[in-house]
């Protein structure tokens, strides 16, 4: 305890020199504008982001993008409130009543609660996370190979059974994911695999231009497709921009509920945004005097999922920093900036380097504190952002990915690459196939290939590391958790029909 | 066509790709170099474990589609010719990148897409993306010390 405050003090000694209080201050402002811009998640600026990691010393890198995942979460609800169309999964609920409060006119009181609340919610999700992570990786250093590889099993499945309802296109998406990840040289034997013979391939397919490729690549062809189809209406700021006295009442408790809800939720590796912003929804319209409100413009509605999505987004960082196992599509391709650096997070980060580490949660409070700052005086000219117009908008978006995927490595076949998976992006969002799979896939499938022959290894071919519960419990139960979650809804439904 | 046929069909390609990835995997790895004394599991063994799981999922995927357990209104309108001229500027881009230099190239990029989402402003967008892309040249370029092809405009007339 005394310990974490000490290097959470050392932290915050790195977060406050100026330079990288520039770099949080970079990161929340570029966040809060993707956040606002539609179209854009976090998960598609971070990626567009990661070339700048050839020129930046991880701790700025980090603390910068730490600043982005915090600001794109501010400024989804923007868009969820005011055009009805949220960025990211976790402002979905957000949408529902902040846009029905943006109709009646108060739009300002629904930002205005969503930025409070995301402020309180981050404040005290971040201060969860200060220490539960060392927990965490003290809990973390009895895994060894079978019990990451039982993890990682773990996360996809969960990343794969959560995200969308149909499982058979889940699981298609982890497996593409999967099969690209195998692509390149296995860095066991040397045999190359799945190569063909092009050189470009012999170091695998870059995350970067896979994340690149589905998120911007794809979702620019599929809105291209779709533009004529779609009709947005923005509603204008109008009357008293503060929040009422009874606005206040009603908020501050959904805002602590939702923390309490999302912040665990999202640090299980189960977890995401999704569940606890939809379960704070129900919470709080069970325990609302005025229950007939909810779906016609309800301040709860809106105060409770936007703090539990905020709390949500440090509860995905915690075993991210800790594990290493991310468990939405913004963690997982953080992870690949984390291994652009050669940088693994888990126990080991923590212990060599822990000004990274705390210098980069120190900064999560800092950025929480500037969020607020630019999210309440300046909800009105992040609204503007709102009238860029798509064909600039969506230009723009492609240039900065094809800038992001030819400086990986200077080369052509990266843009083909990025194109073909784009095409295959737009394929998946014809067909509602989810796109975290793929991504959580690719990058975490081939450390589960590595825990998996090293678990082997160690055990000398004995595939009991993996089922005998008398010696390794903690791998058989991820395990059989695992499997859970794949087979009991399938039994279920079969069991219904 | 019905929404629900095209989303059938869709279900249906999406197996088959999976399917013959399965095979592409088992078949291009099934050779690789068997486990050796140090590693009990060879480079094959992760591979053909994938190359299961893609046939059983093509395998889930068919049997989805042809129980017609797919919903319908999953399925919205979408155009296909504002899609494939975004296609083209990509490709165009490519085509003049190292030639022609990234200011041009992205400058053309951005004013194809912009007419894919139904601009009309040529001039407008040609300028905007101009200056987009002249500043992240320069951003990336000069600041960030990545290196984007100036290509032969700069080339010839500014490096003297």
């Amino acid at each position: 305890m005394m310990e974490t405050l000490q290097l959470l003090f050392q932290g915050f000694t790195v977060s406050l020199a100026p330079i990288n209080l520039l770099w949080a201050a970079v990161g929340v402002t570029i966040g809060t504008a993707i956040g606002v811009l539609p179209g854009i998640g976090p998960s598609l600026t971070v990626a567009l982001l990661l070339p700048v990691t050839s020129a930046l010393e991880p701790t700025a890198a980090f603390i910068m993008f730490g600043g982005i995942y915090y600001g794109a979460m501010y400024g989804g609800s923007t868009t969820s409130i005011l055009l009805n169309t949220p960025g990211e999964s976790g402002a979905i609920v957000t949408a529902i009543d902040g846009h029905a409060m943006a109709r009646k006119g108060r739009g300002a009181q629904a930002l205005a609660t969503a930025a409070i609340g995301s402020f309180v919610a981050g404040t005290i999700a971040t201060l969860a996370m200060t220490f539960v992570a060392p927990a965490m990786v003290s809990f973390a250093l009895l895994f060894g190979p079978a019990e990451y590889f039982g993890l990682m099993v773990l996360a996809f499945v969960t990343v794969t059974a959560v995200l969308g309802e149909n499982l058979a296109l889940g699981m298609a998406s982890l497996m593409l994911g999967l099969t690209l990840g195998l692509v390149g040289i296995d860095n066991q034997t040397g045999a190359a695999r799945l190569t063909f013979g092009i050189p470009e391939l012999l170091d695998g397919i870059d995350v970067v231009i896979v994340a690149v490729g589905l998120f911007a690549i794809g979702e620019a062809l599929y809105q291209a497709s779709r533009y004529r189809h779609e009709k947005e209406e923005i509603y204008a700021l109008k009357g008293s921009l503060w929040m009422s006295r009874e606005d206040w009442s009603r908020s501050w408790k959904p805002w602590l509920r939702g923390t309490a809800i999302g912040y665990p939720i999202g640090s299980l590796p189960a977890g995401g945004s999704e569940i606890p912003t939809f379960l704070s929804y129900v919470v709080e319209k069970r325990l609302a005097k005025k229950p007939e409100e909810f779906g016609h413009g309800a301040i709860e509605a809106v105060a409770g999922p936007e703090a539990a999505n905020n709390a949500s987004a440090a509860g995905v960082l915690t075993p991210l920093l800790a594990l290493g196992l991310p468990t939405s599509a913004t963690a997982a391709i953080m992870l690949a900036a984390f291994q652009q650096y050669g940088l693994q997070p888990g126990p080991l980060l923590f212990e060599n380097d822990p000004q990274l580490v705390w210098g980069m949660i120190a900064s999560l409070y800092i950025g929480n504190v500037f969020l607020l700052l630019l999210n309440l005086p300046m909800a009105g000219i992040w609204v503007k952002l709102l009238l860029v117009p798509k064909p600039w908008l969506y230009g723009g978006i492609l240039a900065f990915a094809t800038l992001g995927a030819y400086s990986l490595n200077n080369n052509i076949v990266d843009l083909v690459l990025l194109w073909l998976i784009g095409i295959g992006g737009f394929g998946m969002r014809l067909l509602n196939v989810p796109v975290a799979p793929c991504i959580v896939g690719i990058i975490l499938g081939p450390m589960a290939e590595q825990h998996f022959r090293r678990a082997l290894a160690i055990s000398q071919g004995d595939l009991s590391v993996f089922y005998n519960p008398m010696t390794h419990p903690l791998a058989v139960s991820l395990l059989v958790i695992a499997a859970a979650f794949l087979l009991v809804p399938v039994v279920l439904r079969l069991r219904r029909a | 066509m019905h929404s629900t046929t095209k989303l059938q069909i869709g279900n249906l390609a999406l197996g088959a790709i999976l399917f013959l990835l399965a095979v592409l995997v088992a078949v291009e790895t099934v050779s690789l170099t068997p486990p050796t004394q140090q590693a009990t599991v060879g480079p094959a063994f992760f591979p053909l474990l994938v190359a299961l799981g893609l046939a059983a999922n093509a395998a889930a995927l068919f049997w989805q589609a042809l129980r017609g357990r797919v919903s319908a209104d999953q399925w919205l309108k979408h155009d296909m010719a504002p899609m494939l001229i975004v296609l083209a500027g990509l490709v165009l881009q490519m085509a003049l990148l190292t030639t022609a230099g990234w200011i041009v190239a992205t400058t053309l990029l951005f004013a194809t897409v912009a007419r894919a989402f139904g601009s009309r402003r040529i001039v407008l967008d040609l300028l905007i993306g101009f200056l987009l892309s002249a500043a992240s040249f320069y951003m990336f370029n000069e600041v960030l010390g990545l290196s984007l092809p100036q290509g032969w405009i700069v080339e010839t007339f500014m490096n003297d």
